[in-house]
């Protein structure tokens, strides 16, 4: 059976597949396609989008939008309002204000984030289930999915490879890794999969997790900072305060079947302490996760426990 | 993946060339399109051959690169314009770039039921024995009322016949990789009869009138041309060596070599070892015998694939694995394309060797080691960061 990967730059990130199939180049070409539909689909840029077209309507009239769509706004929406959450699909106007990650960062005044924290609720999102549409009350309201677009596309690729009768299967879309399959490459099936060293420059791991059939998340705040009178700002903001996350955590992975799952509760807890994250996993079935602090200790979930293995460089 | 688009006429000004100028422009995320015009291509005329002109080696060239061609015709008197007539007559004469190629036809025309009679008509013509390309079936897109169909940036007004326009080319890239699947070399069509393995034809270089399956083909071959051999001097490129210095020259190359002409004939190989000892087995009276006496049967058609990759200059070497050595060797077995100043194929460098010693001596050098078995993929936190700061800029 032929091993083939591929690396594209999509979804403003790094996607590589590599895919374990008879004509397994032509799955490929498949897979590609089908990335490009569902970027469509989802993207908050992409002028000709549904979703644009309910931001384009914020404030203004219902916007009619296909099933798959109107579900994710819908988890979307369940998971930002959740108490304690960190989440939130309509923070938009609030990264807009601080551009943390691009060239221009700024600390917007005290003022213009009271102001803005009018348009980041996400509970103003308001479906109509007969009519399948959506509406968002305000005007300058919007909805960016980019936090969980990703894990959904992932477990749709999933269900693509699936039905191509795949052998196996390792998608990362930009450190988003999902695994299908028994690794091809090992004799005990499980994929390798190196969680990033938050402290280190990329492609050092601080751990090695066993994956199998499985999804890996990791959010961190080590990417995107910047510094301004003495006080640094990561990209990660708290929907309450509208202000960068204070947060001892410096990487968080999230172990799940489901990627989106991974996508949600990374943004869910990623703000939490250590402690707080670990009893929240601890709760759910099927949902694993890592914790790295920002003085480099470890915690993970106990059931972790035998698939982890320490990484030495 | 790389398309060629044929504009099917020869006017000054064609509402065709519009149509896949529009298709290059628009859906350049999913295929790299070139359009090609036909207007300079001579009249076909079989007792003025002009196959080796380069109007017509240009069109052959780019054609036989490309993984499909997108052929736009209009509609003359209910069939194609003669020009694209010629232009198909010219490549089925001595050359057959379309064959087995992927092509999908569009058409546009003044009429409401633009072209479809010359659609049909074209592919029954692409079908033809001596063309024999894979057409798309189904899928007709046809353009009509032509003149009004396209805005002053000349792209296509209605956005229906655009989205319908898209669905085409992508199932057009889909068939293209199911054409493909049918030509893999494990795959279902047997491509053996892509390669005269037998070297029934002969080229320049010939050793003609000598049984090409003599164990002495060497020995008579020898005689017939008054090779040298010996202290006798050669002159190359750059230097001069006796036909003794470069035979011990080219057994002293770490791996087995093998050289076969383009007319798949088997002329040499650094016969060093037995084939008992070889990686790859040679025996010194297989030598100028045709690929086909080398290999079995069911060989056939991957043999004829691999040529194939490099004759076309689709490839310049085509490796594989051949893992029944055992663990503590990796032998590879790499064909490389021979081929002249002008970039012309002269044959196949066949050189097999066990690269196990060399990754060896460069992880000692190094120091380094191997992570394969190590680590598949690094989980980390970069895209999501990417995708809202992505959204940070185009919104304001």
């Amino acid at each position: 059976m032929d091993v083939q990967s591929r690396e594209i730059h999509m979804m403003g990130t790094i996607i590589y597949l590599s895919v374990e199939h008879d004509y397994a180049a032509f799955v490929l070409e498949e897979l590609i396609l089908k990335l490009k539909k569902y970027e469509k689909r989802f993207s908050a840029h992409d002028l000709n989008s549904e979703l644009m077209e309910v931001n384009n309507n914020a404030g203004i009239r219902p916007v009619k939008v296909n099933q798959s769509l109107y579900d994710l706004i819908k988890i979307g929406k369940i998971h930002s309002t959740a108490s304690n959450s960190f989440f939130n699909i309509t923070i938009g106007p609030l990264v807009q204000a601080w551009r943390i990650g691009s060239e221009d960062a700024t600390v917007p005044s005290q003022r213009k984030i009271q102001s803005l924290l009018k348009t980041t609720n996400a509970s103003d999102i308001i479906f109509d289930d007969h009519n399948q549409t959506v509406f968002l009350k305000y005007t300058g309201m919007f909805i960016d999915l980019g936090a969980i677009a990703k894990g959904f596309i992932a477990d749709l690729l999933i269900d693509d490879l699936k039905s191509m009768n795949t052998s196996s299967a390792l998608i990362n879309l930009g450190g988003n890794v999902m695994v299908y399959g028994n690794a091809p490459k090992h004799e005990d099936g499980y994929w390798r999969i190196g969680i990033q060293h938050p402290l280190e420059p990329r492609g050092n791991y601080i751990v090695v997790l066993k994956a199998l059939n499985q999804s890996v998340v990791t959010s961190g705040i080590y990417e995107r900072n910047f510094t301004m009178n003495n006080q640094t700002y990561h990209h990660i903001l708290d929907p309450n305060t509208g202000y960068p996350i204070e947060s001892q955590v410096a990487g968080l992975t999230v172990v799940s079947k489901k990627s989106i799952d991974g996508e949600i509760w990374t943004s869910r807890l990623f703000g939490q302490s250590p402690d707080q994250i670990m009893n929240t996993l601890n709760q759910l079935d099927d949902i694993e996760g890592i914790v790295i602090t920002k003085d480099a200790k470890l915690y993970y979930s106990k059931s972790l426990k035998n698939y982890l293995v320490e990484y030495t460089s | 993946m790389k398309i060629v688009g044929i504009v099917g006429s020869n006017a000054d000004f064609s509402y065709n060339r519009l149509l896949l100028d529009f298709i290059a422009k628009k859906f350049n995320k999913l295929i790299d399109v070139e359009v090609l015009d036909i207007a300079d291509v001579p009249m076909f005329n079989q007792s003025d051959d002009q196959t080796n002109s380069d109007v017509i080696q240009d069109l052959n060239k780019k054609i036989l690169g490309a993984d499909g061609v997108i052929i736009a015709t209009p509609e003359y008197n209910h069939s194609i314009p003669s020009a694209l007539q010629s232009v198909l007559e010219w490549l089925s004469f001595k050359i057959h770039p379309l064959d087995g190629k992927p092509v999908m036809i569009v058409g546009a025309s003044y009429d409401v039921q633009g072209s479809s009679r010359s659609q049909l008509h074209l592919r029954q013509i692409l079908d033809a024995p001596g063309v024999n390309a894979v057409v798309m079936p189904g899928n007709e897109f046809l353009l009509g009322e032509v003149h009004k169909a396209f805005d002053k940036e000349k792209n296509l007004k209605d956005k229906e016949t655009t989205q319908f326009l898209e669905s085409c080319i992508k199932k057009f890239i889909r068939f293209i990789n199911v054409v493909n699947v049918m030509h893999s070399p494990d795959g279902m069509k047997d491509l053996s009869s892509t390669e005269d393995l037998y070297a029934t034809g002969f080229i320049d270089t010939t050793i003609k009138d000598i049984n090409m399956l003599d164990d002495d083909w060497v020995e008579q071959a020898a005689n017939k041309t008054n090779a040298v051999d010996g202290n006798t001097y050669v002159k190359l490129n750059r230097g001069i060596l006796t036909v003794d210095q470069i035979n011990y020259f080219l057994d002293s190359m770490p791996a087995e070599l093998t050289f076969a002409d383009s007319n798949n004939q088997f002329l040499y190989y650094n016969y060093k070892y037995e084939a008992e000892d070889m990686l790859a087995a040679r025996r010194p009276e297989q030598v100028g015998y045709p690929l086909a006496e080398c290999h079995p049967d069911r060989a056939y058609s991957s043999v004829a694939w691999v040529i194939q990759q490099l004759r076309t200059g689709k490839e310049d070497v085509v490796r594989t694995h051949v893992p029944t050595h055992g663990p503590d060797k990796f032998v590879v077995h790499s064909y490389q394309a021979v081929r002249n100043g002008e970039g012309n194929y002269l044959g196949i460098n066949e050189y097999v060797r066990d690269i196990k010693p060399i990754i060896d001596w460069y992880l000692e050098q190094t120091g380094q080691q191997l992570t394969g078995g190590g680590v598949d993929a690094v989980s980390g936190a970069t895209s999501k960061v990417d995708s809202v700061s992505g959204a940070t800029v185009k919104n304001n």
